[in-house]
C-alpha cells in the first residue's frame, strides 16, 4: 500500500506542475519575443491568469485529491477487510474446511462471494468425486486383489498340479520303458518258449508213438499171460485127474493089503506088493502136492504178471491218453506263447511309442509349469501392484478426507455433527453413552467411538462388538485413561478443527484403521471435549 | 465073491492084541485130528463113500443108509461116535466097511485110510473107559474092535447114548 500511495501522490502533483510549467515557460517565451509593452501587458494578463488559473486548479485539486484520499482510506479499509475475509475463507479453505470457509464469505463483495461459493462447490465437487474415484479405485482394487490373489492360488496349484503331473509323466515314461524293455525280454522269451514248445511236441510225438508201442507190448504180454493162465487151469485138471488116480490107486492097495492080510502068510508077498502099490500112490500125490504148489506159485506168478500188465495197460493207456492230451495242450501251448509273443512286441513297440510321447508331453508340461509359474508371478506381482492401488485409494481417500465437506461421506463433517449433538447433554454420561451406540449403530464402520474431555481423559467410550467380536475386552480402552498424549487430541485442542489421523494398526481389531476426531462445545460455545472416531479400513472400504 | 469072515474068530476084548505073534494087522485111519486103528480081520473092505440116504428120526451120529454088494450099509461116523457129536468129514472121506459080525456090515468114514499095518508094540496108553489106546510109529492111536461096534451098533439100535451108558 506504501507503494501505492507514493505513486498516488506523485500523479497527484503532476497535473498542478505541468500547468506551473506550461505557465512559466509561456511567460518565459513571451518575455523574449513579446517586444511591444501592449503586449507586456497581455503577457502579465497572462501571467496573473495563469496564476489564478494555477491557484484554482490547485484549490480544485485539492479538493478533489481529499475527497478521493478519504474515498480511497474508506475504500482500502474495505479492501483491507475483505482481503481478512477471504483470507480467513482461504484459510478455512487450506485446512480444509470448506463448509466453514463458505459460512465467512458474508463480508465478501457479491461477485467474490460468489466466485469463492462456485470454487468452494467446484473443490467440493472435485473432493467428492475424488472420494467417489477412490471408493471405486479401493473397490476395484479389492477386486483385483481378490480375484489376482486367487489367479495366484489357482495359479501356484496349477504349477503344483502340474509338477504332480508331470512327476507322474516322467514315472509313467519310465514305467513304459520298464514296460518296454519287460515286453521285449518277453516277447524273446516267448520265442524261445516257442521254440522249447516244438521241440516239446516232437518229443511228445515221440512218447507217443513209444507209448503205444508199449502198450501193444504190454496187451501182447498180457495175451499170453492169459494164454498162461488157462494152460495151468488145464494142468490143474489134470492134477486133480492125476490126484483122484492116486487116491483110487492108495485104496485100491488098501483093500490089496485087506485081502492080503485075509490069505494069512500066503498073502505076505502080494501084501508086499499092495504095499508097493500104496507107496507109489502115496508119492504120486505127494508130487501132484509138489506139482500143484509149484503149479499155484506160478499161477500167481502168472495172475500177478497179469494184474501188473493189466495195471500197466491202464498205465500206458492212462499215461498215452494224458500224452494225447499234452499234445494238443502243447499246441495250444505253442500257440498261445506264439500269440504272447506277438503281443509282447506288440506291446514293446506300444510302450515304446507311450514312452517317446510321454516324454513329449513332459516336455511340454515343463514348458506348462514354467508359463504357469511366470503366470503366477505376474500375478503376485499384479496382486502386489493391486494392493498398493489399495493402498493409494485408501491415502486418497485419506486426502479427501481432510476436507471437511457438507456431505455424508465427510468424517469430519460427520464427526461434528456428532460432537454437535453430545454438546446438548453435558455431564449426562448415560445420554453421551446413548449418542455414542446410536454413532456406531449408524456408522457400523466404526470400531471404538469415544468422548475425553478437555485434559484429554476418557469419558465415555462404546465399542462395535460386531467388528471387534463378542469377546473383546475393555483392556484397550478406560474410562479415567488419559490420551492427552494423543495427536488427534492435541490437534484439535491445538486448532480447534476436526482432523484425521494417519493409518494405524488397531489394538482392537487388528486392522487398519484412522482416528477422527472434532471438537465438542458446550450450550456457551466453549470447547468441553472430543469426539474421537476409530474407523476400521477394511470396512469402510467395503461400505 | 464074498470075503472069509474075519469075525469068527470071536469078540476080541478090547485091550487084548495077541502080544505072542508079530502083531495083527490093522488098518490105520484118520478122522479129524485122530487117528484108528481097525483090526483088518473084521474089515471087508475100503470104498469111496457112496451115496448115502438119510434116515428121519436116526441118531445123529447115524450119516446114512447105503449099499454095499447089494447089502445094507450103514454108515457111521467113527470121529462124531469117539466125540459124540454131529460132525462128518469131508466129501472126500472113504468109508471103511467093517463086518463086526456076520449079520451086520457097518461103514465107518473116516477122513483117510492110511496103511496096512502091524502093531507091534503093544502098549496102553490110556485107559480111557473101553476104549483101548495103542501106540503106532510112535504116536498114539484108538483101536477099534468088533465088540466096540457091536456096544456102540446096539446102542444105535436102541437109541441110547454111549455116553449116557
Amino acid at each position: 500500500m506504501a507503494v501505492h500511495n507514493d505513486t498516488w501522490g506523485t500523479r497527484r502533483w503532476l497535473g498542478p506542475g505541468l500547468l506551473v510549467a506550461v505557465v512559466l515557460i509561456g511567460g518565459a517565451f513571451l518575455e523574449f519575443t513579446v517586444d511591444d509593452p501592449a503586449e507586456e501587458w497581455f503577457l502579465r494578463g497572462f501571467l496573473v491568469v495563469g496564476i489564478l488559473s494555477v491557484a484554482s486548479y490547485v484549490f480544485f485539486v485539492w479538493l478533489h485529491a481529499r475527497s478521493t484520499a478519504r474515498q480511497l482510506r474508506e475504500l482500502e479499509a474495505s479492501y483491507d477487510h475483505q482481503c481478512e475475509a477471504l483470507t480467513a475463507s482461504l484459510d478455512e479453505m487450506r485446512h480444509g474446511e470448506l463448509v466453514a470457509a463458505v459460512e465467512r464469505d458474508e463480508e465478501l463483495p457479491e461477485e467474490m462471494r460468489q466466485t469463492l461459493l462456485a470454487t468452494s462447490s467446484s473443490l467440493a465437487a472435485l473432493v467428492q468425486q475424488i472420494q467417489a474415484t477412490s471408493v471405486e479405485v479401493a473397490t476395484s482394487a479389492s477386486g483385483v486383489r481378490s480375484t489376482a490373489a486367487a489367479l495366484a492360488s489357482g495359479s501356484s496349484q496349477q504349477a503344483a498340479a502340474v509338477v504332480q503331473i508331470t512327476s507322474t509323466m516322467e514315472e509313467l515314461a519310465r514305467t513304459a520303458g520298464q514296460i518296454a524293455a519287460n515286453a521285449a525280454t518277453q516277447a524273446e522269451l516267448a520265442a524261445h518258449s516257442e521254440q522249447a514248445g516244438d521241440e516239446g511236441a516232437q518229443a511228445l510225438q515221440s512218447a507217443v508213438a513209444g507209448l503205444e508201442a508199449t502198450l501193444g507190448r504190454i496187451e501182447g504180454i498180457s495175451e499170453r499171460a492169459d494164454s498162461l493162465g488157462s494152460r495151468s487151469r488145464e494142468i490143474y485138471q489134470i492134477l486133480d485127474l492125476i490126484t483122484e488116480i492116486a487116491r483110487e490107486t492108495h485104496i485100491l492097495s488098501l483093500n490089496a493089503a485087506i485081502e492080503a492080510a485075509a490069505a494069512g502068510e500066503r498073502g505076505e508077498r502080494f501084501s508086499a506088493v499092495a504095499e508097493e502099490v500104496r507107496r507109489l500112490a502115496e508119492r504120486s500125490r505127494e508130487s501132484v502136492d509138489s506139482v500143484r504148489s509149484l503149479l499155484d506159485e506160478f499161477s500167481g506168478a502168472i495172475r500177478a504178471v497179469v494184474v501188473a500188465t493189466e495195471e500197466g495197460g491202464k498205465t500206458a493207456r492212462g499215461v498215452l491218453d494224458q500224452a494225447r492230451a499234452s499234445q494238443g495242450s502243447v499246441a495250444q501251448l505253442r500257440e498261445a506263447l506264439s500269440e504272447t509273443a506277438g503281443a509282447a512286441r506288440e506291446i514293446s513297440l506300444a510302450t515304446e511309442e507311450q514312452r517317446t510321447a510321454s516324454d513329449q508331453v513332459v516336455v511340454t508340461l515343463r514348458e506348462v509349469s514354467e508359463v504357469i509359474q511366470r503366470m503366477a508371478d505376474g500375478l503376485q506381482q499384479f496382486t502386489g501392484a493391486a494392493e498398493q492401488l489399495s493402498q493409494l485409494a485408501l491415502s486418497i481417500q485419506l486426502l479427501t478426507q481432510s476436507f471437511r465437506l457438507d456431505s455424508h461421506h465427510s468424517l469430519k463433517n460427520l464427526a461434528i455433527q456428532w460432537a454437535d449433538r453430545l454438546s446438548d447433554y453435558g455431564g449426562n454420561l448415560e445420554a453421551v453413552e446413548g449418542v455414542l451406540k446410536n454413532l456406531v449403530q449408524e456408522c457400523p464402520f466404526l470400531e471404538l467411538v469415544y468422548l475425553v474431555d478437555i485434559t484429554g481423559t476418557m469419558v465415555s467410550f462404546v465399542i462395535n462388538r460386531d467388528l471387534a467380536g463378542a469377546d473383546a475386552t475393555d483392556t484397550v480402552v478406560g474410562v479415567g485413561e488419559s490420551f492427552g498424549d494423543r495427536p488427534w487430541f492435541r490437534a484439535v485442542a491445538r486448532d480447534g478443527r476436526p482432523v484425521v489421523t494417519t493409518v494405524y494398526d488397531s489394538l482392537l481389531t487388528g486392522d487398519k484403521c484412522f482416528t477422527v476426531a472434532a471438537a465438542v462445545h458446550d450450550v456457551d460455545g466453549v470447547v468441553s471435549g472430543t469426539l474421537g472416531m476409530d474407523v476400521n479400513t477394511h470396512n469402510w472400504t467395503s461400505i | 465073491m464074498p470075503r472069509p469072515r474075519c469075525y469068527s474068530e470071536g469078540v476080541v476084548a478090547p485091550n487084548s492084541i495077541d502080544p505072542g505073534s508079530d502083531g495083527e494087522r490093522h488098518l490105520l485111519v484118520r478122522a479129524g485130528p485122530n487117528r484108528y486103528a481097525i483090526p483088518t480081520r473084521v474089515v471087508r473092505s475100503v470104498v469111496q463113500m457112496p451115496d448115502l440116504y438119510r434116515v428121519p428120526g436116526a441118531h445123529p451120529r447115524l450119516i446114512g443108509l447105503g449099499q454095499y454088494g447089494g447089502e445094507p450099509l450103514a454108515v457111521v461116523d467113527v470121529e462124531g461116535l469117539e466125540r459124540e457129536t454131529e460132525t462128518i468129514g469131508g466129501s472126500r472121506m472113504v468109508v471103511v466097511v467093517i463086518a463086526p459080525n456076520e449079520d451086520l456090515l457097518i461103514g465107518v468114514a473116516v477122513d483117510e485110510a492110511e496103511q496096512v499095518s502091524r502093531l507091534r508094540a503093544r502098549k496102553v496108553v490110556e485107559e480111557r473107559r473101553d476104549r483101548p489106546i495103542t501106540e503106532a510109529d510112535g504116536d498114539g492111536v484108538r483101536r477099534l474092535v468088533p465088540s466096540w461096534f457091536l456096544d456102540r451098533a446096539e446102542d444105535l439100535h436102541e437109541g441110547k447114548d454111549s455116553e449116557s451108558t
